[in-house]
């Protein structure tokens, strides 16, 4: 197996002093992240289990799956090198020429940071599905096509493959929402699919127009990214992609799905959307609206604050008054995406480094939300914050990611989303005061949210007509485990580890990865950088 | 050469003769190998299709003077109708068929090969009304009041089709179609043209969408009846509707508004009735296919030779999903309820499928033609389809299935049918240069301008 890694992450485009980098002519190590899981999805489907007696192979096929495919990443993440930057493990192939669609794959250090989340969050998701237990061959199957469609959408790097990807990941999760979620999981899959789907044609109306303004003639960002259209198009494609986005992220006023998706849907797959599904959204502000409509992200980033600081408040506000935890839960989890937005919105190179650090740490944070809140919920058979008590002193392994989380979702110092929303806000006052207020208030009420969530849940003494609160199964303890550990690894050394001269090539650091990707793309903002 | 580039039309047409005589002699081993024999038969005249009639240049003209010619849209729109009526005949249910429907599905698509390589009005007309006619007594097989209502329908659209087509041949003297083409490029675009094109259009437009809708009734328990109208009927109409709109180009702004609302329309109309369909299987597949025969008529609206070589991929998508949802919606195997599955979502255009592919390359000539009100329109009824799809394939997948559909089981061939189908509409992205390549050097062939 670890030759099989080492094939797949070896041949970095980029001359480093990589062991064996360049010994092959070809990378697919961003098609081995996409198309693996495909492939492993295909032999679930197809596997032979008439009495349905194997779900703890199929358990396991996709653990292993995900796992595979997460060491890829991280080795290829420790592979990275920083100090070309630019577009590595880069893939392009002539798709449909005719009509410009090259099948091109690439990461640039922004890329590099999502892909890692997508891996960590993989494999997360399939140890909360653990307890999955019905129809765990068609279950598995559809999460794995899930995650190739995340992970297709940050290594694409031509839109028509990036709309392909982005629609991909929208059929499997309303799927596996409608198939295994809660009393309302009717609801929750239809405005999952009508949202995402509204978001999807937005994006598909923002790809085409800016195809069209481009000539016409390609699809590849390397195209796309440098045209410049008039800025009346530039309008009108800045506030299509700023739908679609909203739409996954998301943001006021389109986050109708988010409250039955995070509060019905099964844990492992409440866990996948929130944490790397949601964060897409993010990376389309990034990635295109903010990489390549520059008048148009200029003029829309105040409405884009605004939804924001709008989000940040209306998560705040609608947690404090709900009494079903996992609605708590998934109104909180609206807050790291709306930090991420303010920082797209503000348009620095500091805030835009922040605002991908933050759809990273954001990522993590809303899945040990979501994913803590649904555990505690399951283990005490009950949603109900009125029953619930007492999770500190029945259930320490399970109170503690779930303190961990609260305290992740306002940004305390040593979690990393601390200094992702550090970052965002020192980059954002100066150019989007209104709309950092605004997400500092929705900060505050959130804190105060979290506070009430925390004394309800855990530190009020145990309500005795509750049924008791059982300790979480080896799976959920690891899945929560890894989440919270992730979190305040990269809080504590977002950096690096660094002791004494000696270089650790697996962790180069995350700021030091998306920092020159991040300084690349808001250059053109920075008075005498290049801008328009 | 002339006589091995009709080997397909006269392998579909010997078998068909032969199948209807036999059963109608009453030979008692035909009952049992019609299906196979017409299949096969399908099979060897696809292969035959593509080993010759790719070897014939970009134009042959041949028979009743001149009357059809094999070029590369003949090459396309009858390799597309040949893998779509071989999978049809796999994947049927022939326990409760009728063994009568497999020869009549051949004379179906004998008649959508007729409309294919037709050169002139004549040929368009009968091609069409032999692939319609089937239909209807393929339907009226099982079911005489729906066949009897689909008549009634057809004929109403066949005699405005007619009118239409009468009309163009009177005003510009010809009914080969190049002639009127030239004819039409050199006039001025008068109010009679425009009768004459919007009649032919509206029709055809309406034979591609509005029939299969009234079909609901007819469906249980045969639906090869059902998928002959809806895949063969209505994608002998798009053949016929693209020819048409190539051969009058040059008066596009006489029917291009038209055309435009008709497509938005009844896009939204099936897509709504999508959404209202309780059923898995006929009303769904039918309703989602309209909107996907919505998008193949906006398609000709973009500028025309590319906006033509995306309306014939995407028919190609249609054809293979039409062909075979209908026979395997309602069967609990695990291969027809997967087929049934990707074909209901391909339909619906969702990725990374066949319709999904077809879709996009529509959308992106619909927006380089800056027809952006009807892209948005288009958009919003295929998320309402996919919403009535994945309803659908939840139900298929994820919840019990009704007793009566779990004692139905395919045998061998509608096992590899649906496998096959499968596999198809699941290739046909990934493979979209070869097929969008070929689908172009169709669209060149019909001699528009650009």
């Amino acid at each position: 197996m670890s030759s099989g890694f080492l094939a797949a992450v070896l041949p970095s485009p980029s001359p480093g002093s990589s062991f064996g980098a360049g010994a092959i002519g070809v990378s697919f190590l961003l098609s081995f992240m996409i198309w693996v899981p495909v492939i492993a999805a295909a032999a679930i489907a197809l596997f032979p289990d008439p009495r349905r007696r194997h779900g703890r192979a199929m358990l396991n096929a996709a653990f292993w799956t995900n796992a595979t495919l997460a060491g890829i990443a991280v080795i290829a993440y420790g592979q990275f090198v920083l100090a070309t930057g630019g577009v590595q493990f880069e893939e392009k192939y002539p798709w449909l020429p005719a009509i410009g669609v090259t099948y091109h794959l690439g990461v640039d250090g922004v890329g590099m940071v999502m892909l890692l989340l997508s891996s960590i969050v993989g494999v997360v998701a399939v140890l909360a599905s653990a307890g999955v237990r019905e129809r765990t061959r068609e279950y598995f199957c559809l999460l794995l096509l899930a995650q190739a469609a995340v992970n297709g959408v940050i290594a694409a790097r031509d839109v028509f493959v990036l709309v392909l990807f982005w629609a991909a990941a929208i059929v499997p999760l309303a799927l596996l929402v409608g198939g295994w979620g809660g009393l309302r999981r009717t609801t929750a899959a239809t405005r999952l699919l009508l949202h995402w789907g509204f978001g999807t044609a937005a994006l598909a109306v923002a790809a085409l127009m800016l195809y069209v303004a481009a000539g016409g003639q390609s699809f590849d960002y390397d195209v796309l990214l440098k045209a410049a259209p008039p800025p009346r198009a530039q309008v009108g494609i800045a506030l299509a992609l700023i739908v679609a986005a909203a739409s996954r992220l998301p943001l006021v006023p389109f986050q109708g799905w988010a409250r039955e998706v995070f509060a019905e849907a099964p844990a492992g797959v409440a866990v996948l959307v929130a944490g790397s599904a949601t964060r897409l959204g993010g990376y389309l502000l990034v990635r295109l609206l903010v990489a390549g409509q520059h008048d148009g992200a200029t003029l829309l980033a105040p409405l884009l604050a605004l939804m924001a600081a709008a989000t940040a408040a209306y998560g705040g506000i609608a947690a404090l008054g709900r009494q079903d935890i996992r609605r708590s839960a998934a109104y909180l989890a609206l807050l790291p995406g709306a930090i991420a937005a303010l920082g797209a919105a503000a348009l620095t190179p500091l805030a835009v480094g922040g605002s991908v650090f933050m759809l990273f740490a954001g990522g993590l944070v809303a899945a040990l939300m979501v994913g803590a809140c649904a555990t505690v919920a399951e283990r005490a058979q009950t949603r109900s914050l009125a029953l619930l008590g007492g999770l500190a002193a029945r259930s320490p392994r399970l109170a503690w990611p779930f303190v961990l989380a609260a305290l992740a979702v306002i940004g305390v110092p040593g979690m990393a989303s601390f200094a992702s929303e550090l970052m965002v806000f020192l980059g954002s006052f100066k150019s989007q005061p209104a709309g950092a207020f605004g997400a500092g208030l929705g900060l505050l009420l959130a804190a105060a949210s979290l506070a009430v969530l925390l004394y309800r849940v855990a530190f009020r003494p145990p309500n005795r007509d509750a049924p008791g609160t059982g300790e979480p199964s080896g799976a959920e303890t690891w899945y929560l485990g890894v989440l919270a550990g992730a979190l305040l690894y990269f809080g504590l050394i977002p950096g690096g580890p660094k002791i004494g001269g000696v270089p650790l090539p697996l962790d180069p650091g995350i700021v030091n990865v998306l920092g020159p990707a991040a300084a690349d793309i808001a250059a053109p903002y920075v008075p005498g950088g290049g801008g328009p | 050469m002339r006589v091995t580039v009709l080997g397909p039309e006269a392998i579909i047409l010997a078998a068909a003769a032969g199948c209807l005589l036999l059963d109608t002699l009453g030979v008692r081993m035909s009952r049992a190998w019609t299906p196979p024999v017409c299949a096969a038969a399908a099979a060897v005249a696809v292969v035959i299709e593509l080993a010759v009639g790719a070897g014939v240049g970009t134009l042959f003209h041949t028979g009743y003077g001149d009357g059809f010619s094999q070029d590369r849209f003949a090459l396309f729109a009858k390799s597309a109708v040949l893998v779509a009526t071989t999978l049809m005949l796999l994947v049927a249910d022939w326990s409760v068929e009728s063994r009568r429907a497999a020869p009549l599905t051949l004379v179906a698509a004998f008649g959508a090969m007729v409309a294919a390589s037709a050169t002139d009005l004549f040929g368009l007309f009968t091609g069409l009304e032999l692939a319609a006619g089937a239909g209807v007594v393929c339907v009226g097989l099982t079911n005489r009041l729906a066949a009897l209502r689909l008549l009634l329908a057809q004929a109403a659209i066949a005699g405005l089709l007619g009118f239409g087509m009468a009309l163009t041949y009177g005003i510009t003297g010809f009914t080969r179609l190049v002639d009127i083409q030239r004819v039409m490029g050199l006039e001025p675009v008068s109010l009679p043209v425009g009768i004459a094109a919007v009649l032919a259009i509206a029709a055809l437009v309406g034979m591609m969408l509005l029939a299969p809708l009234q079909l609901r009734p007819a469906a249980a328990p045969a639906s090869i009846g059902i998928a002959l109208v809806g895949c063969l009927g209505a994608g002998a109409a798009a053949i016929v509707l693209l020819k048409l709109v190539a051969t009058m180009a040059a008066v596009s702004a006489a029917w291009a508004p038209v055309l435009a609302v008709l497509a938005g329309a009844l896009m939204l109309l099936g897509s709504a009735r999508a959404l209202a369909s309780r059923s898995v299987g006929d009303d769904a597949v039918f309703a989602a296919a309209s909107v996907q025969g919505g998008w193949i008529a906006a398609s000709a609206l973009a500028d025309y030779r590319v906006g033509l070589t995306a309306g014939l991929f995407l028919l190609g998508a249609y054809l293979a999903a039409t062909a075979a949802v209908p026979a395997l919606a309602g069967r609990s195997a695990a291969a027809a309820r997967a087929g049934t599955a990707i074909g209901l979502l391909s339909l619906a255009g969702a990725p990374p499928l066949a319709g999904w592919f077809g879709q996009a390359a529509v959308a992106i000539e619909l927006a380089r033609a800056g027809w952006f009100w009807l892209l948005a329109v288009a958009l919003l009824a295929s998320l309402l389809t996919l919403v009535a799809a994945v309803r659908a394939v939840r139900a298929l997948f994820l919840e019990d299935l009704p007793v009566l559909a779990a004692t139905v089981r395919p045998g061998l061939p509608a096992t590899l049918g649906a496998v096959a189908v499968a596999l198809l509409l699941v290739a046909y992205g990934v493979f979209a240069n070869p097929v969008h390549g070929l689908a172009f050097q169709g669209a060149a062939a019909l001699g528009v301008a650009r």
